[in-house]
């Protein structure tokens, strides 16, 4: 039964239905068929549930704060910045890309906030630097993974919580993974740019580039205070993303006079029907994710585990392809409350490290955030650039593939993850 | 007269989902204000993270339906683009048949939900109104959606012509 | 195959104390009713969440639900007397005698008409304070910012003693306390210490102001389809392990406040004389609050706690 769900759904989503349907038909379908005895009404209940999680707001309000700055002028200001000063060098946008992506997405800690944020800036750029659109999309939305595994982050936290880890510890290992992995898109970005030919621009006066950084002054306020505001403790991330709104309105409106109050409107409708698009999958899955914790499938695999008597070497080999699988279905969160339970005690025993295991797992985390069909970061920039979702799914796969070499060296090379830690004395 | 109610339909979604995002955006600064000059007073501002949550919920759903119109739903539609043209009108039908079958649905189980809300009488921690407000969005919104679906199945609208599907309108 | 199933789901992951206690009750009542009753458990939120899982007992997506009374107010405004600063005394026999008593009687007997059968109250540890400035005296409360869960009472609990309470959710007060959006917050130790708190925390004093008091809760239509020998075996498991569940609770507390003092932070025990100047501050408003939302019934159940405080010879 389960198999012919998988197939209805995949072709839903060939022939062209509405992402909605192709996740809500087929866990409508299992509730009837696996379920009988479940209240039908529980399906209203966890589609609302999926919306409703506080955790997730900043993904609206940067969007907001984004479509305004791109409608207005802070964008272009900014990327001028960057190109007068960074332009000249080979694969200079590429890796600005990477290391704004990582900056920003650590603080913020939402990979799709990350996306929706910085995206619509830096997309324009790469494709005017010479690189394929494909590729544009792929890097912006693989880049913002950094935001899960560079401290603070949401996901270490819950693992921490769910298998009593130290804090401090899986931080400083996520920083080191953090950077190993930002290290492999730009070497990624370097050879692509070497095999495409891209050549760098000019170098820039410094009467420009001086001309640049004073252009930029209001608009380099944003960074700041959303950077400064956080780390000094003024606001949370969450909150950061609504007074980016707020900035942006009054740079906008107030002193460049950019944007009227229609304008203003304009543009949240549009943010809006970006959220809409992004949030219902969100609800969907949320659906999707229930059904799955009831089907006890992490049960059945702890079974397989225990029948095979599998080492450490074996096992994480396994967990690595089951959550690369749930990944491409399950959203993140909930990948980690309906697994580690189970297989926490069983990676324990056969003596890995919890702070290795936790950043494996969150490694795999952050690949499931952008490996189709249900990737959050693909619809996250399908619907914030406005791009067909093919075309994202299409430059996504060198990404991938670049994660997949990293989450094997770090399953296998357990040191990266724990030396930061143990330098430390944790 | 049809055209005339979904023009009014439709403005009363534009209009309300922006606001919604302008509102939700302008409560959480206020709420970030309070703390920061007026710690004290932030305690007759607890409420604000609840309601920002239910806009949100609000937001979502009502613009289920617009966002279809609009052709800004996520789908996979390259095969589709390459379908002879009479396969696509097949497969439109179908999608259109699907879609407002699963509205329909949705609309019954939601409307159901929001009922055994009200008999049970639960409210909001903070804000203190009936968990209605929130769950309402839901039954709502796929009227909404249902809505368009059966204006696309019967040939009044149609997204997959829009030649640019997936831009601003 | 067990004839009887339960899906029971709750907050806390499978390594905390509440979820050790299910699994023991659980065996218990597969064993002592020949496996024809099953509870299936599911930890960590994976139901959804606490709110989630309540309505999930009531409308009978799942059977059951552990849930701490902090999280039911919007449901029964009645249980909510549990979030009262102090409600419950130092003395764990006494608070053992409270629970059991017409009080305790009182809240569960709350639950029928809000479509839900509550079992049992079971202790879940009690809540300290921490905060990144100094936690001298009852004053010291003053102008710091204190996160808590969203409930009025609790809101209500700090405005008592000037300080300001802002509402946070669980999954960022850690980042929180550490840029310093807030100074300071409350939970029970172990929640400290699994949680990390102490590591972006100065001050703990060691208060156990707030009880954490969790409410057994079942779907009326699948408890009332039990034969009556198989509830009276459940009612019993449960009260049976509850001192198990309260020891265990004690013994990872213990073991937290050794962590949290090796770490660090400067900690101390709240003294009798502190205890009541606290609860001079914080009990009366955050009762107020209590009785305005709760009404009449509320007004019922905290003559019902008077009466028992006053013949176990609490304060008041
Ligand atoms: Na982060
Ligand atoms: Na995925």
């Amino acid at each position: 039964m389960l198999i012919l769900l998988c197939i209805l759904a995949a072709l839903l989503l060939v022939l062209g239905f509405e992402m909605l349907l192709v996740m809500g038909v087929p866990s409508i379908l299992a509730r009837l068929t696996e379920f009988p005895n479940l209240p039908d009404i529980v399906i209203a209940q966890k589609m609302v549930g999926g919306v409703n999680v506080g955790t997730l707001l900043a993904i609206p309000f940067f969007i907001f704060a984004a479509d305004l700055m791109a409608h207005g002028t802070i964008a272009e200001r900014l990327m001028n910045l960057v190109k007068r000063n960074l332009g000249h060098r080979s694969g200079g946008i590429g890796h600005t890309t990477v290391v704004s992506c990582m900056a920003f997405g650590s603080v913020c800690g939402s990979a799709p906030a990350t996306v929706a944020a910085l995206g619509r800036f830096l997309h324009p750029e790469l494709v005017r630097a010479g690189y394929k659109e494909r590729f544009s999309l792929g890097l912006i939305a693989a880049s913002a993974e950094c935001a899960l595994l560079i401290p603070p982050s949401i996901t270490l936290l819950v693992y921490a919580w769910l298998t009593g880890t130290s804090v401090a510890a899986l931080f400083a290992g996520g920083l080191a993974v953090g950077v190993v992995l930002a290290l492999a898109f730009m070497l990624y970005v370097a050879f692509v740019t070497r095999r495409a030919g891209i050549e760098p621009a000019p170098r820039a006066s410094a009467a420009e580039r001086f001309e640049a950084v004073k252009a930029s002054l209001l608009a380099l306020g944003m960074p700041v205070i959303i950077l400064g505001g956080i780390y000094s403790g003024f606001f949370t991330a969450t909150e950061a993303a609504a007074v980016a709104v707020a900035y942006a309105l009054l740079v906008e409106m107030v002193i460049y006079r950019q944007l009227g109050w229609r304008d203003v409107m304009h543009v949240a409708e549009q943010s809006a029907l970006t959220i809409v698009a992004i949030f219902i999958l969100l609800a969907v899955g949320s659906l999707l994710a229930y059904f799955v914790t009831l089907a006890r499938l992490p049960d059945q695999l702890l079974m397989l585990l225990n029948d095979w008597q599998v080492n450490w070497v074996v096992f994480l080999l396994i967990i690595n392809v089951v959550l690369l699988i749930a990944g491409m279905f399950i959203d993140p969160n909930s990948i980690m409350v309906i697994l580690l339970p189970a297989i926490f005690p069983v990676a324990t025993a056969l003596g890995i490290d919890p702070i290795h295991f936790g950043l494996v797992v969150c490694l795999n985390i952050c690949i499931g955030m952008i490996t189709p069909p249900f990737g959050l970061d693909l619809f996250v920039t399908s619907s914030a650039l406005r791009k067909p979702v093919e075309t994202v799914i299409a430059g996504i796969w060198p990404f991938v593939l670049t994660n997949i070499a990293v989450l094997l060296v770090i399953s296998y090379v357990p040191s990266i993850s724990t030396a930061l830690p143990r330098l430390l004395g944790y | 007269m049809l055209r005339t109610a979904m023009t009014v339909l439709r403005t009363f979604e534009r209009n309300i989902i922006g606001l919604l995002l302008i509102a939700m955006s302008a409560g959480y600064v206020v709420n970030v204000l309070v703390r920061v000059f007026a710690p004290s007073q932030s305690l007759h501002f607890a409420w604000m993270e609840e309601a920002t949550l239910f806009m949100l919920a609000w937001l979502v759903f009502l613009g289920l339906g617009l966002t279809l119109e609009k052709g800004r739903h996520i789908a996979m539609t390259a095969l589709y683009g390459r379908m002879p043209a009479g396969v696509q009108r097949v497969v439109a039908f179908v999608i259109n048949a699907v879609g407002l079958v699963f509205c329909a649905y949705l609309t019954k189980v939601g409307y159901d939900f929001a009922r055994f809300i009200v008999n049970s009488g639960q409210t909001s921690p903070t804000l203190d109104v009936s968990m209605v407000w929130l769950y309402a969005a839901l039954p709502v919104g796929f009227v909404l959606l249902g809505l368009r679906y059966l204006l696309e199945l019967v040939g009044v609208e149609n997204r997959f012509a829009l030649a640019d599907r997936g831009q601003d309108h | 195959q067990a004839k009887y199933v339960a899906k029971i789901g709750h907050l806390e992951a499978a390594t905390q104390p509440r979820h050790k206690g299910l699994e023991k009750v659980a065996a218990l009542v597969k064993e002592r009713t020949n496996g024809e009753v099953e509870f299936q458990l599911y930890p960590a939120s994976q139901l959804g969440n606490a709110r989630q899982m309540v309505e999930g007992a009531q409308l009978g997506s799942s059977e059951g639900t552990v849930m701490p009374a902090a999280f039911l107010g919007g449901f029964n405004p009645v249980v909510s007397v549990l979030d009262i600063p102090f409600i419950m005394p130092e003395d764990r026999a006494k608070s053992q005698a409270l629970r059991d008593g017409p009080f305790g009687q009182a809240i569960l007997d709350s639950f029928t008409k809000r479509g839900l059968v509550a079992i049992a109250i079971w202790p879940n540890g009690r809540k300290s304070v921490t905060s990144a400035k100094p936690l001298a005296g009852v004053d010291s409360f003053k102008g710091q910012k204190f996160r808590v869960m969203d409930s009025r009472i609790l809101i209500q609990q700090f405005a008592g003693v000037g300080a300001a309470a802002i509402a946070i959710p669980f999954g960022e007060l850690y980042t929180a306390l550490q840029t310093g959006v807030v100074d300071g917050q409350e939970n029970p130790l172990d929640t400290i210490s699994t949680m990390k708190y102490y590591e972006v925390q100065k001050d703990l004093v060691v208060s156990n102001h707030g009880a954490m008091e969790d409410l057994v809760l079942f779907n009326p239509a699948w408890w009332n389809g039990l034969p009556e020998g198989h509830r009276d075996v459940i009612v019993k498991a449960f009260l049976e392990v509850r001192p198990q569940v309260e020891a265990l609770k004690e013994e990872v507390q213990a073991l937290a406040f050794n962590q949290i003092k090796e770490a660090g932070v400067n900690v101390r025990v709240l003294g009798d004389q502190e205890r009541a100047d606290w609860r001079t501050k914080m009990f009366p408003p955050a009762r107020d609050a209590y009785l305005e939302r709760a009404g009449a019934e509320g007004k019922a159940v905290m003559e019902a706690y008077e009466a028992e405080a006053k013949k176990l010879g609490l304060a008041n």
